[in-house]
């Protein structure tokens, strides 16, 4: 067979799958074979039985007493033998799905650009959940398929042991479908892909209609939505019925061949039958292992089908995590079943915060929301604010000063080290970029997250943000449940406790993206005073980016931007004064 | 039993659209059970004839027999297998259809509280019930059946007694697999509970990927997500091992099944009651029987899971909707707006509104203050139509809301909301959600009309432009624009705006409010704010706090 690179990528990718967990991989097709070559067993003892009718009629059912009770002790053997597969499959499937799923996320979470991996949660989701088991399924398959290859060598050695001349007969018939198959099988890769593009299609309109369900209700664009959905349901119909048209193709060929394999087997088995030299029992034999070995091609069709539709998810994979890290799929990944689940929380030590310098920072995108040549340099114990209207570009400072993504040019250095993206260590810098964040689980797990945190520490992250709201010194408050993205929570509440979670890293730097404004008024002075405080005590500096006036005159720095550039730099008073665009921006609430 | 016999007339309700069809293909089906049934007979000529050594003529018109039997069924298998998928195909299509319909015209109140994974499985995936359904129980279940009963009353007339014995094992089989599968219920549902855990921990990592970067918090993920790996493992191994539970008993009943053939076919041999011929055919007979039972204990697992589907689309068509056709309209011009004494209670909670009243003569433009949770967005809701009302009344140009044409009300009633609501696609999808009435000369129209053609230029394909979703691509001030515009291609005679200034950067907040003052010109309007500068362009402003109106 001709393989071509991305084929042989995954070729590699299954093997190594198979040598993943060598024993258990062994043993299964060792149970596989013994589950299926319980039907050679039982066809031979069928056979001596049905040979036995030959003879003269009274004494057949005396002599078939052994191979009966054969028949009973296989299938017990055969049972066993299904329920260690049955263990073996789950754990199989269970290692092989998981490592892959935590080697991909390990590499989606390490992106340069964390913002694609959000961005497109939702299909990286389905590759995820759907590609990564489609994926693995035929080394999963593999095991059952070669089960069932070595029935059909031990069905096939009786075969020809009994009549070898038949047995290459019934071959030609066979072959010929053979071939047919493979010539079908050729396209198979290529309609899968479409098939998949219009399931695809239909679920991400549906994705669509459910999140824009409001707008189409209120300005009553149903019935224009109705006929898109049957549009994308006919698209998606055809290619179902394409697909089941090939399936039946190809069992019809197998089971044609099947037919005229038998049909000739009987031409000559009649001459055969006729001199005696054929039992009815050889017949019934021959019957039956035809099925098998049409059988057997249908399941390494079926495993070709399956590899097929397991390349177009691989490369759905590779596609998500760039093809250079095709390598890192195979990774250990620690995921052992039987063994401590909970690892200890990390405890990071602190480094002592002197300076944060931004040298010629540049980040363009095809938006018009990128920066260039941003240069600055963030003293200890500083609160510095960053203003600037719509496509001033200062959000996406903040998301390439947090690591969110890599600068096109320019450095940034902490301490006067060089800071890499996306190594960071979180004592360095700490960000809370402007929307979501927010775990299903209770408060004092959304503030630590991996860090091991004492209570007292948590108790004056909370105060600083001004997120007392009953919940500082209460532990069952801390316990409470937050709701799925957080959503039991007010925008005012999740924004406070964001803020918090920044603080509670004991970061250098504390990146905030608007954190205030969803707070009233009171709220907002009770943070700006609590913030300026703790910058002050600790010698930590805080970017913040905002346009309210009240946290702009409390800034000791304002970095001023517009179109991309820093337009002017100093405290509310300079910029006032030197600074004409600048009150433009500024927010009065 | 009921909801059996639910499911069913649901799917009988849209199988009645294909009836010839599946006549038809019925028909056909029985035509190859009988051939199923036949072509052993051929064989057993076949024996009896090589056997004695007989003409030559003989057998080789009962080998032809026999091949074209079998040929017959193969091939008229293939074509009812994609006649009755394509069929099924056509059924489901027809249901989504229904149910994505009625989805959108439920009352609001239902919908919130779902998030779009739980939405996307009911709209898809359960509808999908009907067609395994249909499937499961049309040609698998009932089909097998057929063959079960054929080989059975081909038997009949040879061995009564291997017939009975067959009967019964045949019953003992069906009821131990669906014994097994009944017991499996619970694991299975406790198996598929956790994948949803372990889904939601995958989905929720992803969502926060940027957040676990701006705090390099990844190993908190990694910890989180192993977590459910393995506590989704251990939740579905009993689930796991049920396929094992039925292939044990499936592979005993093949051994009784195969046992007791032999022993009924040795034993009428032995009595010298039968020919060769006929004692392989007794046997051959046997053993079709497992193919059907083998059926059984595959599919009806799949009639379980697919008639849970059924009724969970089920409950979603349950709720009642409230479309009103044929009924009044309004005129063109601007919408006077009448609320007397109306009180609402969302499902089973306490009143959000009490008594609420208020006027805005025709072109007046009316702000609403208050907190989050006072229940102004609750008000503008029930006048958008978005949900039903049952005490007080609510009255545009003197008609009672709930008299007035339903496609009439979306139409002269624009709602404004400051969630972000855009779909994968191109900017004029966007704009007319796939309406084609609209030409892009009324969109560019209302896009002019809303002084935003400068802010248009920015899109390098116009309207074709395909809109990036994610983060980097359009802030909600700009999504705002894109629904102001979608609102302006209508006429609309009252405009409700719910907090749209609200999250937005003081640039952007300029052109969207020009933009919002040149569609609500000459019209009338009611919005909301929780900050008075949002609303100081109003004529006059009220407050509200806990559902109660306080006049100024």
């Amino acid at each position: 067979m001709r393989l071509n690179d991305k084929t042989r990528a995954f070729v590699a990718f299954s093997l190594d799958l198979l040598g993943y967990k060598k024993m258990t991989t062994a043993v299964n097709v060792f149970c596989n074979a013994i589950i299926f070559s319980h039907q050679a067993a039982v066809t031979f003892c069928i056979r001596e039985i049905l040979n036995g009718l030959e003879g003269t009629p009274g004494e057949a059912l005396h002599n078939a007493i052994p191979h009966l009770v054969g028949i009973l002790i296989v299938s017990l053997i055969r049972i066993a033998a299904i329920m260690a597969c049955a263990v073996l499959d789950a754990k199989r499937a269970y290692y092989y799905q998981n490592r892959l799923r935590m080697n991909i996320l390990k590499r989606l979470l390490r992106k340069k650009n964390i913002i694609s991996v959000s961005g497109r949660s939702g299909s990286i989701f389905e590759v995820l959940d759907d590609d990564v088991p489609a994926s693995t399924f035929p080394a999963e398959l593999l095991t059952e398929v070669s089960g069932f290859f070595i029935y059909t060598l031990i069905a096939l050695s009786i075969l020809l042991i009994i009549n070898w001349q038949l047995t290459l007969f019934i071959f030609i018939p066979l072959s010929v479908a053979i071939y047919g198959v493979q010539r079908l099988s050729e396209r198979m890769k290529e309609r899968r892909k479409r098939n998949r593009e219009a399931h695809d299609a239909a679920s991400a309109f549906i994705s669509d209609v459910a999140d824009a369900t409001l707008s189409i209700k209120t300005t009553g664009a149903a019935d224009a939505v109705l006929s898109r959905y049957d549009t994308v349901n006919s698209n998606r119909r055809a290619a179902v019925i394409k697909d089941a048209v090939f399936n039946e193709r190809v069992s019809a060929l197998l089971n044609g061949s099947v037919c005229i394999g038998s049909a000739a087997m009987m031409f000559i088995a009649a001459s055969l039958m006729a001199g005696k030299s054929f039992g009815i029992g050889d017949f019934s034999l021959f019957i039956a292992h035809l099925g098998t070995l049409a059988n057997c091609t249908s399941r390494i069709v079926e495993l070709i089908y399956e590899s097929r539709k397991a390349e177009v998810s691989y490369e759905r994979i590779i596609g998500i995590i760039d093809n250079d890290n095709a390598k890192a799929l195979s990774e250990r990944a620690s995921i052992e079943l039987y063994q401590a689940s909970e690892v200890p929380a990390m405890e990071y030590s602190a480094e002592r915060f002197s300076s944060f310098e931004v040298r010629n920072l540049s980040f363009t995108y095809s938006g018009e929301d990128g920066f260039s040549d941003v240069s600055f340099v963030v003293p200890p114990g500083k609160l510095i604010a960053v203003a600037g209207g719509m496509a001033s570009g200062k959000s996406t400072l903040l998301g390439v000063l947090m690591g969110l993504m890599p600068p096109d040019r320019g450095d940034m250095f902490w301490n006067g080290e060089l800071l890499s993206n996306p190594d960071r260590t979180p004592k360095r810098i700490a960000g809370a970029p402007q929307r979501g964040g927010f775990f299903a689980v209770d408060i004092k797990t959304n503030l630590c997250l991996d860090m091991k945190m004492d209570d007292l520490s948590i108790d004056k992250a909370l105060k600083i943000a001004s997120f007392d709201d009953g919940m500082s010194g209460s532990e069952e408050g801390l316990m409470k449940n937050i709701g799925d993205h957080g959503d039991k929570l007010s925008g005012g509440q999740r924004q406070r406790l964001a803020l918090a979670r920044t603080i509670l890293r004991e970061a250098g730097v504390s990146i905030v993206d608007d954190c205030i404004s969803a707070l009233d008024e009171e709220t907002r002075k009770e943070v700006l005073r609590q913030l300026t405080d703790y910058l002050a005590k600790t010698g930590r500096s805080s970017i913040i980016a905002t346009n309210t006036r009240l946290f702009l005159e409390s800034a000791d720095t304002i970095i001023f931007m517009s179109g991309g550039r820093i337009e002017a730099t100093g405290n509310f008073q300079k910029l006032m004064q030197s600074c004409t665009t600048f009150p433009a921006v500024i927010s009065q609430a | 039993m009921r909801t059996k016999n639910r499911a069913f007339s649901l799917l009988w309700k849209y199988v009645k659209r294909h009836r010839k069809r599946v006549a038809i293909l019925t028909l056909v089906y029985l035509a190859s059970t009988v051939l199923f049934i036949l072509a052993p007979q051929a064989l057993s000529r076949f024996i009896d004839s090589a056997q004695s050594g007989s003409t030559w003529f003989g057998t080789t018109a009962a080998i032809l027999l026999y091949l074209a039997a079998i040929l017959a069924r193969t091939v008229i298998s293939s074509v009812l297998n994609v006649q009755l998928t394509s069929v099924g195909q056509h059924i489901t299509d027809d249901h989504r259809r229904d149910v994505m319909a009625h989805y959108l015209s439920l009352d609001t109140q239902y919908l919130s509280g779902s998030t779009s994974g739980e939405i996307i499985t009911r709209l898809d995936e359960d509808v999908q019930g009907l067609f395994s359904y249909y499937y499961v129980l049309f040609f698998k279940l009932a089909g097998s059946g057929l063959a079960l009963l054929g080989i059975l009353a081909a038997l009949i007339t040879r061995s009564g007694w291997l017939c009975a014995a067959l009967f019964m094992v045949s019953l003992l089989a069906i009821l131990g697999f669906k014994l097994i599968q009944d017991r499996g219920i619970p694991k299975y549902v406790c198996s598929s509970a956790a994948t949803a855990v372990f889904n939601g921990t995958m989905k929720e990592v992803l969502d926060n990927a940027v957040t676990l970067r701006a705090l390099s918090a990844e190993r908190f993920a990694e910890t989180r997500v192993k977590d459910a790996m393995r506590y989704r493992y251990y939740e579905s191994f009993p689930a796991s091992l049920m396929y094992g539970n039925l292939w044990s008993a499936s592979t005993i009943m093949q051994g009784v099944v195969i046992a007791s053939g032999l022993l009924f076919a040795l034993m009428l041999w032995d009595a010298g009651a039968v020919s060769i011929g006929t004692a392989y055919l007794i046997y051959t007979y046997s053993e079709m029987v497992i193919e059907p039972l083998q059926d059984f204990r595959n599919h009806m697992g799949n009639m379980q899971n697919s008639r849970a589907g059924i009724l969970r689309t089920q409950e979603l068509l349950d709720v009642p909707i409230r479309v009103v056709k044929n009924g009044c309209s309004l005129s063109d011009r601007a919408i006077s707006l009448t609320v007397e004494g109306l009180c609402f209670a969302y499902k089973d909670g306490k009143d959000v509104l009490k008594s609420v009243s208020l006027s805005v003569p025709a072109g007046m433009h009316l702000g609403i203050m208050g907190e989050t949770g006072c229940g102004k967005s609750t008000l503008t809701g029930l006048i958008a139509g978005l949900n039903g009302y049952e005490r007080g009344s609510i009255q545009l140009n003197g008609l009672e809301l709930r008299d007035i044409d339903t496609e009439n009300l979306r139409e002269r009633v624009a709602y404004c909301t400051q969630r972000i609501q855009l779909i994968h696609g191109s900017l004029r999808d966007n704009i007319t959600l796939y309406d084609n009435q609209y030409t892009d000369k009324i969109i560019m129209e209302a896009i002019s009309l809303l002084d935003l053609t400068q802010w248009f230029q920015k899109f390098p394909d116009g309207l074709d432009t395909i809109l990036e979703m994610g983060e980097n691509s359009l802030s909600s001030g700009e999504a705002q624009l894109i629904t102001l515009t979608r609102l302006a291609l209508r006429n609309p005679g009252l405009v409700l705006l719910d907090e749209i200034t609200a999250n937005l950067d003081t640039a952007t907040e300029k052109r969207v409010s020009r933009a919002v003052a040149a569609l609500c010109k000459g019209r009338t309007v009611v919005a909301i704010a929780h900050k008075s500068e949002a609303l100081s362009w109003m004529d006059s402003i009220v407050h509200m706090e806990n559902g109660v109106l306080m006049m100024q």
